[in-house]
């Protein structure tokens, strides 16, 4: 018999026998125990390492982004027509950002150094990760070389950003335009603005100057009171809950005094007997305060935070939250100065315009984005972020009424200017007190609508602080956006 | 040049250690030791190699980058230091005293890791931890030594346990509060955290209780003392070392008393525990929240976990280098956080080799639990392996957010004394324990080669059902009879072995 064989039996015997070791068994058991604890482990770390890091670590917190810039030139941004807004030099062996446009993409494209603003901190992981084929980055490595990173492709609008930015110098404003059918934001101008080329050496002045702050974003990061703009909500929450809303009635006769309060509209204006697209048309306050009064605070509140208010508006750049805090055990004065925009809310342009989109889209909001792709340093495609579809914010007939009533404030009412334009002008204007002095009333001036024409469409939401110091107003603005968009 | 040669060091040490991995799971196979003995020697070529690449690199760095504050003699001096303990431990060692040598090498895998990366941290710790480990190299030996020939060890169950609650209520009342729980006391030169050898004790205790006796007595008075135990842990607040402590009982437990309910009263009452628990203390609830979202929080309580996650996440597959990563930037990096500097910086292919290579060492541990034949060298065997695993799945799966943070250590590789001294010594323990496996399982062998049917020969004697109580009678009687014939009549080993060959394997 070969040896070989010969093994193999005495082994067979052996293991038999040991087949009679039950004692061992409880020990085999736990075995195994720790052989799945180690599994569950690693299929963890390659389940996170695969589908999670590559969000989490694109986080400011994480300091990593300093030791790769040791290694990797930093990538360009690039506009929606491939102008780059943003990219790096080497001069005399020292990395350079260059922004060609300076101060009009200020807050939106932002700057990399002091803690960085804007895509250059919301992209700053994908900037320094490089993409570059092997070869390239071990030739790379020998002629000691940084590789070069991957670049950014947004959806915002040369031309028009630089309009929007040259039509609001000087004022304290925000605009941003969105596509609504696609979710892409083609402009988000906010002034006063800065030179993001010069940041290093005007740091200490702008972060000292706190009554223009040209670091905000006014247009996602700003916070107001939304004045008329928010008859929207009221609008809507109003006919939810009565479905013969067209059969509203109020008579306005410019003043109201009630217990220990006086409330009035704009300037007093009488408005006389009125239905709700008439009161929406003109902006009545009076009206809105009566309806506020007939709402069910609870189910407003509960219908506001489907309109995105106390929520992250989740886009892809540095945004707040608006703020929706009225409660059932509210005065009546507080519940009527709500529902006609004054009171404790606060929204933001982003906020305002993403409900606008929703209605000029059937209902649906798609995904606030600026950026389009990603792309490696030869130009091949790395990550793409397709325009999809976020939620649903109401139905479509709710949106096809809302524009109806949207529409009507251009043909009747505060929007009048853009009646007659070759486009279709739906939208809402609001006025808020911000604060009040003795000799003036410092206003802020909103406007968000948006405009179609064959099929285009665009939303823009214009704001202006301290109206008091130009002839225009928002949606003066607004009208000359569309204008040239659509001319 | 240089950074070709940090790149080719980086993959050299992946590959070197995926191979080293793969080799520790080899050698567990039953085969005779003369057979294992190449694999051995790649071991401990390939655990040279890795320390010196890694070593490598970090002069490289060290050159590179003032900012960093070490100078080449200092770091070569301490590598001529580490190279002469690796030397020693893995192949001089081995070859004078009896020991396993796998486990021998994948120890020495452990604290080359160690060395690298408590260097790479904090140069003065790694100094400081290499005289430790000094220390604890002879308390090694010693217990190499002493624990296979002392027999009187097995009888001083309630010794384990009053030295080990005396060490616990000494940290209660002696130790003050850092890192939200009382874990050290402070000797002046030397910070002793007395939680690692308590492990080893209360080990030590249930294996001896479960040795004298395995009846419902013994199962509540060590369920009380364990109790006690995690009590007094408990309000020291290092749940951590109190949840590792009630799974090592409930494991143990079960394994002595092959009782499956006392698992699922274990689990219940580990159900029941953490419900409490989470009720009771803010910083349990605070360690959950943090582990279900650490980013609300990040400033703060969410810190070292997010840390943690944007190190390894920023390391990706294949880390960044030794050096090239910002492993510093995680709090308390060097200890409870060790694995998410090495995934940083070596990556995490390396990561989960390493995960892999603490699995086989916990099954080496319990390989050698299978075979020695003693109740109470089994159930000790046993259970420091599975303190082991336990140990090491808490600090893992903390690191990674699989579990909420317990803040325990990775033994061996993380920085701290005591753990570092405790840690020598319970391999001290499983390697005595391997010396007497071998003894046994050779034993057995002959016996077996004598044509003795000892198929239940292995541990647990006093407690056999009535069938295998027969079983046992009827196997003393063939070793009766064996024994009891003239030597000249014995039959011969050779003739045995002959006898087994010409039996068919079919028929069993």
């Amino acid at each position: 018999m070969n040896p070989f064989r010969e093994r193999k039996k005495i082994n067979k015997v052996r293991k038999k026998i040991s087949r009679g070791r039950i004692i061992n068994q409880d020990i085999l058991k736990v075995s195994v125990f720790f052989c799945v604890l180690a599994a569950a482990l690693i299929v963890y770390l390659c389940f996170f390492l695969t589908f999670e890091s590559g969000s989490i670590i694109n986080n400011t917190y994480n300091k990593r982004s300093e030791s790769f810039k040791k290694v990797i030139e930093r990538g360009s941004i690039y506009s929606s027509d491939g102008t780059p807004l943003a990219y790096s030099e080497n001069r005399d062996g020292v990395e350079v950002r260059i922004y060609p446009y300076g101060n009009v993409f200020a807050q939106v494209v932002g700057y990399e150094t002091n803690g960085a603003l804007g895509l250059e901190a919301s992209y700053n992981y994908y900037l320094l990760t490089s993409h570059t084929n092997m070869f390239e980055k071990i030739a790379n490595e020998f002629k000691g070389q940084k590789n070069p990173g991957d670049s950014i492709h947004t959806s915002l609008d040369r031309d028009l950003q630089t309009f929007i930015s040259d039509l609001l110098d000087g004022q304290k404003a925000s605009a941003i335009c969105i596509d609504p059918q696609t979710g892409q934001i083609k402009a988000t101008v906010s002034k006063p603005d800065f030179d993001p080329n010069e940041i290093e050496y005007i740091w200490d002045d702008i972060i000292s100057d706190e009554e223009n702050s040209p670091l905000v974003n006014r247009a996602t990061q700003g916070i107001y009171t939304p004045g008329s703009t928010f008859k929207i909500f009221t609008l809507m929450e109003y006919m939810r809950e009565n479905p013969d809303f067209e059969n509203y009635y109020y008579n306005c006769e410019g003043i109201l005094e009630g217990d220990g309060y006086t409330m009035s509209c704009i300037d007093q204006t009488a408005h006389g007997g009125e239905t709700l697209e008439d009161a929406f048309a003109w902006s009545c306050n009076l009206a809105f305060a009566d309806i506020g009064l007939k709402l069910d605070i609870d189910q407003f509140a509960a219908f506001n935070s489907n309109l995105l208010f106390n929520r992250d508006l989740n886009v892809d750049i540095a945004s707040n939250k608006a703020v929706f805090s009225l409660q059932k055990t509210d005065s009546d004065f507080m519940k009527m100065q709500t529902a006609f925009g004054q009171g404790k809310t606060l929204t933001n342009p982003l906020h305002l315009s993403l409900v606008m989109c929703a209605f000029a889209n059937d209902g649906v909001l798609m995904r606030p984005h600026y950026v389009t792709k990603i792309t490696s340093p030869s130009g091949a495609v790395v990550k793409t972020f397709k325009d999809k579809e976020e939620e649903r914010l109401c139905s479509s007939s709710e949106a096809a009424t809302m524009n109806r009533y949207l529409h009507s404030v251009v043909t009747q009412g505060t929007a009048f200017c853009m009646a007659y334009e070759d486009y279709t002008a739906y939208g809402k204007t609001g006025t808020a007190e911000t604060k009040s002095d003795k000799e003036q009333n410092i206003d802020l001036s909103f406007f968000v609508g948006y405009a179609e024409k064959d099929g285009q469409k665009l939303v823009v939401c214009v704001n202006i602080e301290d109206t008091t110091r130009t002839w225009m107003s928002a949606v003066d603005f607004a009208h000359e956006i569309f204008n040239y968009y659509f001319y | 040049m240089t950074e070709i040669l940090l790149t080719g060091s980086k993959y050299l040490i992946i590959i070197l250690f995926a191979y080293f991995t793969y080799i520790s799971f080899r050698v567990q196979r039953d085969a005779p030791e003369e057979k294992k003995k190449s694999s051995y020697i790649l071991q401990r070529v390939f655990l040279l190699l890795i320390h010196a690449l890694a070593y490598l690199c970090i002069c490289i760095n060290v050159i590179q980058n003032p900012d960093i504050g070490l100078t080449i003699p200092q770091v070569l001096g301490l590598y001529a230091g580490q190279l002469g303990y690796l030397v020693i431990m893995s192949i001089l060692i081995p070859s004078f005293v009896s020991l396993s040598k796998g486990i021998n090498n994948v120890l020495c895998m452990f604290l080359a890791i160690g060395f690298i990366f408590q260097t790479r941290l904090d140069f003065d710790t790694s100094v400081r931890q290499f005289f430790i480990l000094l220390f604890g190299t002879a308390a090694f030996l010693v217990f190499v030594f002493f624990c296979k020939r002392a027999k009187f060890l097995r009888n001083l169950t309630w010794i384990y346990c009053i030295v080990g609650m005396a060490l616990l209520l000494l940290v209660l009342i002696l130790s003050r509060v850092t890192k939200g729980a009382k874990l050290a006391i402070d000797l002046g030169f030397f910070s002793f955290q007395p939680m690692e050898f308590v492990k080893i004790l209360f080990v030590m205790f249930v294996a001896s209780a479960f040795h004298k006796a395995n009846n419902l007595k013994t199962v509540i008075i060590t369920a009380a003392a364990a109790a006690i135990h995690v009590l007094i842990v408990v309000f020291c607040r290092d749940l951590g070392s109190g949840l590792i402590l009630s799974i090592i009982y409930v494991l143990m437990l079960y394994v002595a008393t092959k009782k499956v309910r006392y698992l699922f009263i274990g689990a219940g009452g580990f159900a029941a525990a953490a419900f409490a628990a989470y009720h009771l203390f803010s910083h349990v609830r605070v360690r959950v929240q943090v582990w279900l979202d650490p980013w609300t929080d990040i400033d703060n309580k969410g810190y070292q976990i997010a840390q943690s996650l944007f190190a390894i996440g920023t390391g990706g597959w294949l880390g960044s280098g030794i050096f090239r990563g910002s492993p510093n930037q995680i709090p308390v990096v060097s200890n409870d956080m060790v694995f998410s500097a090495i995934a940083e910086e070596m990556g995490a292919i390396f990561a989960i080799l390493l995960i892999l290579l603490c699995l086989c060492f916990v099954l080496m541990m319990m390989r050698v639990a299978i075979r020695v034949n003693n109740t109470f060298y089994k159930l000790l065997a046993f259970g420091l392996g599975t303190s082991y695993g336990v140990q090491v799945f808490l600090t893992i799966g903390g690191a990674i957010k699989f579990i909420p943070l317990t803040g325990v250590n990775l033994p061996f590789i993380s920085s701290g004394g005591s753990s570092l001294l405790a840690s020598m010594i319970f391999i001290g323990i499983i390697q005595a324990l391997y010396v007497i496996s071998e003894a046994d399982v050779e034993h057995e062998r002959e016996m077996i080669a004598q044509g003795a049917d000892l198929s239940d020969f292995a541990g647990f004697e006093h407690m056999k059902s009535p069938k295998l109580k027969e079983r046992k009678v009827k196997l003393e009687e063939t070793v009766d009879v064996i024994t009891h014939i003239p030597a000249e009549d014995r039959i011969k080993k050779v003739d045995v072995e002959d006898k087994i060959r010409q039996i068919d394997p079919d028929d069993f």
